[in-house]
This record gives C-alpha cells, structure tokens and sequence, in this order.
C-alpha cells in the first residue's frame, strides 16, 4: 500500500505479466497507475509490505531507484529520456557509457550491432542521423530498443534476453500510422519473448495491442481479464465507476440561458497550433465552459494557443466586434483584448516565488499606483490587502515572499491578480491543481461569480466531477479536434467519459491476439508480480 | 521585511557591519595613516568609476541577463573621449556626449544579438568585451593617451564639495536614480520580474524584449558615463584601463545583493560592497602587503559573496543559474515539443498594443 497526504494511492494490488503477454495497465489520472510504476522503478517506497517476482527471483524488500533494471525489468516513460542533439546510435550506447570502462569505444563494432538489432525488429532508422530529425514514433522506438538492450545487459546475454518492458504512456502522442508501426515493433517484442506492460489512455490502442488489460481506479484493481472479453464501452464505465461518483459539494449553479440571453463572448475558428487540429467552439457571456478530454487530446493545448502563450499556425480568435488571427495572438494583446490567463503550471508560469505576494498581484495595476512619478508603497499595499481579503488569500504579511504560501493561497492570489482587472474573458487552465479541498471550495465560487458578473469563462481540466459540477458547456477533445460538445441537462461524468473514450475509429489490429498469453502462462518463467498489501 | 529580528538586521546589513568592523582593525592597527579624513576622502572619491561601473553591470543582472561587456565599454569610451578631445580638437562636452552615445550602441548591439538570436547573453557579452577591446586598441595604436582638457579633471576630481570630488556625488546621484527606478516606478518593478521569473513576465502582458533591451542599452551608456569619469579622474585614457575592473564590479553587485536587500540586485547594496572592498584593500595596502592582495580580496569576495547568497534560498545568482539550465532544458524538450501538443514557444513578439495597466 503507498499513500500520499491522507490518500492511499494504491491498495492491495497485485499485477502480473508473462513472456511473450502484454498487459494494458489504464485508468484515470490519480488511479494508481503512476505509483505503481514508481514503486517498481523504485523511487517511491511502498509504506506496507510487497514481494515483487522476476523469473526465479523474489524480492520482499523496498527496491533502490532502478534497481529493478537488475533483474530485467526496463522502462520507458512519456518523456523518452533522449537527447535529440545525438545521433541515434549514441542514444543508444547512452546507458552503456554511463556503466562503461573501456577507454576506447569501437564504433564501428557498436554501429554494426545496433544496425543488426534495427533489423531485427524491422526497424528502418539511420543510425547516424540526430534524435531530433527522427519523428515521434521513430523516438519512441529508438527510446523501446534501448530499454530492450539495457534488459540485454543486465542478463549479460545480449542476444536473446528475457524481460519485462514497461511502457508509460510512451505513445501517447502518435499518430495512426505511428501508432501501427509501433504495433509491429511490440509484435516483434512479444515473438521474442518480453513481457510488456502497457499503461496508456488510449482504449482503442489499448484493446488492439494488449493481450490482457488491468483497470484501476481510486488506488485499487476493478477489473482484470483478457481484452476480448471486455468492450470499449465497458472500460470506460470502469475507469470512470460512475456508480460511486465523488461529488462536489456545493449544488451546482446551471444557466437557464443556453444560447441567446448571454451572446456571444468568444468564438475559435479553425484554430489549428501543434497538435490542434480545427478546432471552433463559440461560448457564452456569463458561462463557464470547460475543455476536456483525456490527457493528450489535446484540450491542454488550447488556451496557450488563444492567449498567445503558444503560437497557432492559422484560425482566428473574435471577442466582441474584434477579430484576430490566432497566429499573431501574443499575451499582450490578448490582455488588451480582456483576456486573462491563469496557467496550470502556476510556478515556472504563474507566480515568481521570490518576490513578495504584494509585487506579485499587483503587477497588471502598477500604473494605477503612480502619483506624482513615484510608485506609491502605501498605495499598492493597501490594494494588495484587499485582494488578499476578498480573495481569502490566507498570509502573514503581503510583503511575504509568495512562494511561502500553500498551493491553495497562491492559487487564490494568482486568481485575484487577474480578477481584479475586470477581465471580460477568464481563461483558467487546471485551477485547482494542487490545491487542498478547502481552498477548491473558495475558487469554484470565485470562478462563478465572475461568470454572474458577466465574463466568459473558459476553463480546461481533467477532473470531471468538477467540470461537471461548475461548467454550462463542455467542449470533449478527441485526438486534437473537437471530439462533442455538451450542455445542459447531458454534461455528466458519464457523458463525458463516453465521448472522451471515443476516440478515433480503429483502423489496425495486432495479430495473435490471445494466444501469446496462453503460450506464455506454460512457459512462465520470467514472471513479475508486485503484490502491495 | 516584516518584522526586524536581530537575525533579520544581520541579514539586512551584514556588509554594512562587517565595513565597520574592518574600519575598526585597520584603525587600531595603522591609526596614523589610514583612520584620517584624507584617506576616507580619497576611498570615497576615487572608487567612483568602479561604483558606477557597477550600477552599469546591476541594471541587465537585474534583468536576469549578465553583461560582461561593461568593463570593455568604460575602456572604450574614455579612449573615445580623449582621441576625440586631445586628437581632433572636438570639444570636451561633445566628446563625452558621443562617448555615451557610443557606449548606448554597444549595448543595443548586445541586446539585439542577445534578444534577436536567442542567444546567451554571458556568451555574447564575453565575445563582444573581447572585441570592444580590441576595437579600443586599434582606435589608440595601443598607447595610453595623456592632455585632456582641464574642464573634465576640473568637474570629476578637481572640484570639491565638502572635502570629496564631485565624481563620488556621481556615484551617490546615479545610485538615487536607480533605487528610485527600482523601488518607485513601475518600470523598475517590471525589471525585477523579468529578472526573476521571465515567463510569468511574458504571460503577464510585460514587453520582455523591450525591458531587456532597454536594460543593456542603459548598461552600455552608464558604463560609458564611469569610463568619461574614470579619464577626468586619472586624466590618461589607458586602453587596458577596464581589465582590472571588470571583476570588482562583479564582485561589488554580487556582494551588494546580499546586502539592504537580500537576495535583490539593489543600489545601496552595491555602494556599500564596493566601499567594503575598496576599505579592505586600501587599508592592507596601508599594513604594507603587496599589490596582489587586490586580485585576493576581490576573487575571493566574489566567490564568499556568491556563496553566502547561495545559503540562503533566495539567492539572485541562482535564479540566473536556473535561467540557464532551464534555456538548456529547454532546448532539448523543445525539440520534443515540435511534435506534440504546445506548437512552437511564442516569444512576445512586441507588437505595441495598449498597455495592460
């Protein structure tokens, strides 16, 4: 069991795969998933007992960080861990250097067994060119053989080794024809005998990749099977568990007024900005709409792209009478437009830790504090105490550095910064991320009575009992475009689960299906089994 | 600030305390010759240029951008100065005002190739320093340059008001002039939030570009104003006079942050770690230790000083150190980022709308 801040992040889960078998591990964000992932990688320790299973070793004790690559367990997370300024072949001698003696490197030697080993998996990429010119799916692959030859190493049998690879989230950003190349290269995987396990968001990958799928949910396993004998629409209903919904407590305060009685506040035309493809949506004076989907569809992408914190290649962008083409959006024009933009990552992006509370929220109105051409101390402290009060930004002093304060104050002071220039246009991205339930409370109402006193809010999130809870309108991404769009009476979790699940139609299968599992439960002797208790 | 602790007091004044200590021991050791009105008048007089060299170097630090060019422009411009005065009969007021205005051009070149490029400033101004040099040799024929005109020795050492030159009131009216934009416009607010969290700046609507500019071209200029008063002061324009200062100053703002306040790039701070160190030095001199201690005490204060402030977590320095990593950071994810969900960065591409206050 491992629990974080009086939550138990995950509880009595036992997980296995088997040569040859790959199983999907999905669910929602702050299911487990991660933790599970952490705990085998060994940098979070388990709080109870575990035993962790490789083949004929068993390991009963908290594992050192990357111990587990001893045994022949390797991993590749979202972030590749590649340096696109290297060749491909260096990335893949860069764990071999860190753990390597020899004072000469024969690249030649090295060069021909890397290409061997591309071959091997009917990979087509130069060896010589620079990670960067690769495109996604080629990375993610260089970044699977790696961690395929890091398994090699450690059973100093390079050969023909045996092993687990874990996926995390390695190939959430491909496209179609990604997405089947990667197929085929854990196709080859899974003929050579690894086990993989395969955390994803995608349901349909998911389905036509994996032998076996796990879901989790709140910390704990709800369902464990073979993937035919579970249905898309199932797992949807079992990652969300609509039937025990966590509700926000406060009643929710739905507009009357759909279409007409606001007009309209903002309206997206054919945005289009990294992974965002054609995406228009029109919204509400007065009414909060809320961007989701799952992770990676592209509903994060959005509001950088509208405020000009992003560049967007074309679309355009109509406040009012005003029309702006999204691509020469910046975010003082945006601010000049009467938008406000408070972003998820609140302390590379939101507050400067160092400087005091009072500088931080009064910084969009120092002009207004000048008298005589001097700045007015007393003046700005005198403003920064009201915002702290009307905003219940709790603190010693507004002359505290900000970054003393909890995620949930500095949160509410980011909001007050903004809020206090009248702003006509809200964009508010993750609000209450890493803010305390207390806190949450206070921010719902602010964001609301914002919405009352007329401004159009827009508001991104993964967290669907809250959008369900606060918003009049939700906007589902599917693959970077505008998946649904809900209002009224139909936004619900389940709704929303539904249409972000969706996804894009199926166009491959994996080959083997099942068999490969079967196959394996006779063979297996490379087994992993991390049971937490 | 809050409450003042005695913790806090220490904190707050540390340089200024350990400055009166020193003036202590040197007192008790050598009263005779260095606890004498003159010696203080010539501490306070002839460190001038250096201070203001300084004030030059703390304007882009502020800003979260090292200039390493200050030191080579104060070379540059008192050479401008004397070639224009002594070699071409220009007069005194128009050569120091071409000076400045050369010195204002470098900077905007620093600016444009720091800002334009994307480049690392600490790379940029160490290339161009090197080249200001050696622009500032081939304009001399590498000879020292001796004669200007009395009217600029006059108004910088000659003339005195109370007992001191009117350059250290230079010194102290720059030094107002940059606590007043510091501390009393907004302006100088904006300064410190590009310096210490340049994206929150750009999502805040501040034209980052145009403060960070303005910012080098103000260092360019002021560094030009301490090399016009460093030529009334030693009256010779020497085309290796920077090389020895550009450490001092260093060492002068980095320990200044530590000091009034902490953890700041701040005026008073500065003033009062360059008179610190030039106390130190003059009075070891004084014990009859040799010249080298100079390069002794300003290394070594630069490194104590930066060290100090690396103690406590809101040191300046590490800000810019975290800049840098995070631009290396950057670099490579954004290569990544290419392919997925953010699109390309957009820096704040300046265009001049309303401003949002």
């Amino acid at each position: 069991m491992k629990t974080f801040a009086g939550m138990t992040a995950l509880e009595d889960f036992s997980f296995s795969v088997y040569p040859g078998q790959i199983h999907g591990l999905i669910g929602q964000n702050g299911s487990g998933k991660s933790t599970f992932i952490k705990c085998l990688a060994g940098y979070h320790r388990p709080d109870t007992e575990w035993s962790l299973q490789v083949g004929s070793t068993s390991i009963q004790r908290p594992l050192r960080p990357g111990e587990v690559t001893n045994y022949g367990v390797s991993f590749v997370h979202q972030d590749l861990g590649l340096l696109p300024e290297l060749s491909v072949l260096e990335n893949l001698l860069l764990v071999q250097f860190a753990n390597d003696h020899r004072s000469f490197l024969p690249w030649r030697k090295e060069r021909n067994r890397f290409r061997q080993i591309l071959e091997g998996f009917g990979l087509d990429i130069a060896l010589e060119a620079p990670v960067a010119s690769l495109a996604p799916v080629e990375a993610a692959q260089i970044a699977i053989v790696r961690a395929v030859t890091q398994i090699g190493l450690a059973s100093k049998d390079a050969g023909d080794a045996h092993g687990v690879l874990v996926l995390d989230e390695a190939t959430t950003f491909l496209d179609q024809a990604g997405r089947e190349s990667m197929a085929s290269l854990l196709r080859a995987l899974k003929a050579r005998g690894f086990g993989v396990i395969f955390v994803s968001h995608d349901l349909d990958e998911v389905l036509a990749i994996c032998d076996f799928v796990t879901v989790l949910r709140d910390g704990r396993e709800v369902h464990s099977s073979p993937v035919d004998q579970v249905t898309h629409a199932q797992l949807v209903s079992l990652i969300t568990g609509t039937q025990d919904q966590v509700v926000v407590a406060n009643p929710k305060r739905r507009h009357n007024h759909t279409t007409s009685a606001g007009g309209v506040g903002l309206r997206v035309g054919s945005l289009q900005g990294g992974q965002i493809r054609d995406v228009s949506f029109e919204t509400q004076h007065g009414s909060i709409t809320a961007l989701t989907g799952i992770v990676g569809s592209g509903w994060e992408a959005v509001l950088p792209l509208l405020y000009g914190a992003a560049r967007a290649t074309s679309g355009v962008v109509e406040i009012g009478d005003r029309i702006v083409q999204a691509n020469r959006m910046t975010p003082r024009r945006a601010i000049g437009l009467g938008m406000v933009y408070v972003p998820a990552s609140r302390l590379s992006e939101a507050i400067v830790a160092e400087l005091s509370l009072e500088e931080n929220v009064t910084l969009p109105q120092l002009n207004r504090h000048v008298r005589n051409g001097f700045l007015r101390h007393a003046m700005l402290r005198a403003t920064s105490k009201t915002l702290v009060e009307q905003f219940t930004v709790k603190t010693t002093s507004v002359a505290a550095p900000i970054g003393a304060l909890s995620g949930g104050n500095q949160q509410k002071a980011v909001l007050g910064k903004w809020f206090a220039q009248a702003p006509s246009i809200i964009l508010l991205a993750e609000p209450t991320q890493g803010v305390d339930v207390g806190a949450r409370e206070t921010i719902y109402e602010i964001i609301r009575e914002a919405a009352d006193r007329g401004a159009t809010v827009i508001y991104a999130s993964s967290d669907w009992a809250e959008v369900e809870a606060l918003a009049d309108m939700v906007v589902v991404f599917t693959d970077g475009k505008v998946g649904a769009v809900l209002s009224g009476a139909d936004i619900s979790v389940d709704t929303i689960a539904t249409e972000s699940y969706r996804g894009t139609p199926q166009s491959f299968k994996l080959e083997g299906g099942i068999e490969g599992l079967e196959l394996t439960l006779a063979a297996g002797h490379s087994h992993s089994q991390g049971g937490m208790a | 600030m809050g409450s003042m602790t005695l913790s806090s007091i220490i904190r707050r004044f540390g340089v200024v305390i350990a400055w009166i200590v020193i003036i202590i021991v040197f007192t008790i050791l050598r009263s005779s010759t260095f606890f004498t009105v003159s010696n203080f008048t010539t501490i306070l007089s002839s460190q001038a240029p250096l201070g203001i060299l300084s004030l030059a170097l703390l304007i882009p630090l502020a800003a979260g951008d090292y200039d390493l060019s200050v030191a080579s422009v104060l070379t540059l411009a008192s050479m401008v100065t004397a070639i224009l005065n002594v070699g071409h009969g220009v007069p005194i007021v128009w050569s120091v005002i071409i000076a400045i205005v050369v010195g204002g051009i470098v900077g905007l070149a620093n600016a444009l190739i720091c800002i334009g490029f994307g480049i690392d400033p600490f790379i940029v101004t160490l290339g161009m320093g090197t080249f200001i040099d050696g622009v500032t040799l081939w304009i001399s024929n590498s000879t020292p340059l001796s004669g200007i005109s009395s009217g600029l020795t006059n108004i910088v050492v000659v003339f005195r008001a109370g007992d001191l030159s009117y350059e250290f009131y230079y010194f102290l009216v720059f030094a107002i002039l940059i606590w007043y934009l510091f501390d009393y416009t907004p302006a100088g607010r904006r300064i410190q939030v590009v310096g210490k969290g340049r994206e929150v700046a750009r999502l805040s609507g501040l034209n980052v570009k145009r403060i960070r500019l303005l910012a080098f071209v103000a260092a360019g200029a002021l560094s030009a104003v301490a090399g016009v008063v460093y030529l009334g002061t030693s009256g010779t324009a020497d085309p290796s006079a920077g090389t020895s200062l550009l450490l001092p100053a260093f060492a002068a703002v980095f320990l200044g942050s530590t000091t009034i306040r902490p953890g700041r790039f701040n005026p008073w701070g500065t003033l009062v770690a360059v008179y610190f160190l030039t106390t130190g030095i003059t009075g070891l001199s004084l014990l009859g230790v040799s010249s080298f201690v100079q390069q002794l005490f300003y290394g070594g204060a630069l490194i104590i000083s930066v060290a100090l402030a690396s103690l406590g977590d809101r040191s300046p320095l590490k800000k810019l150190q975290r800049r840098r990593r995070d631009a290396v950071q950057e670099m490579v994810s954004d290569h990544r980022l290419a392919n997925d969900a953010q699109g390309g960065v957009n820096e704040d591409s300046g265009q001049q709308l309303a401003e949002p206050d």
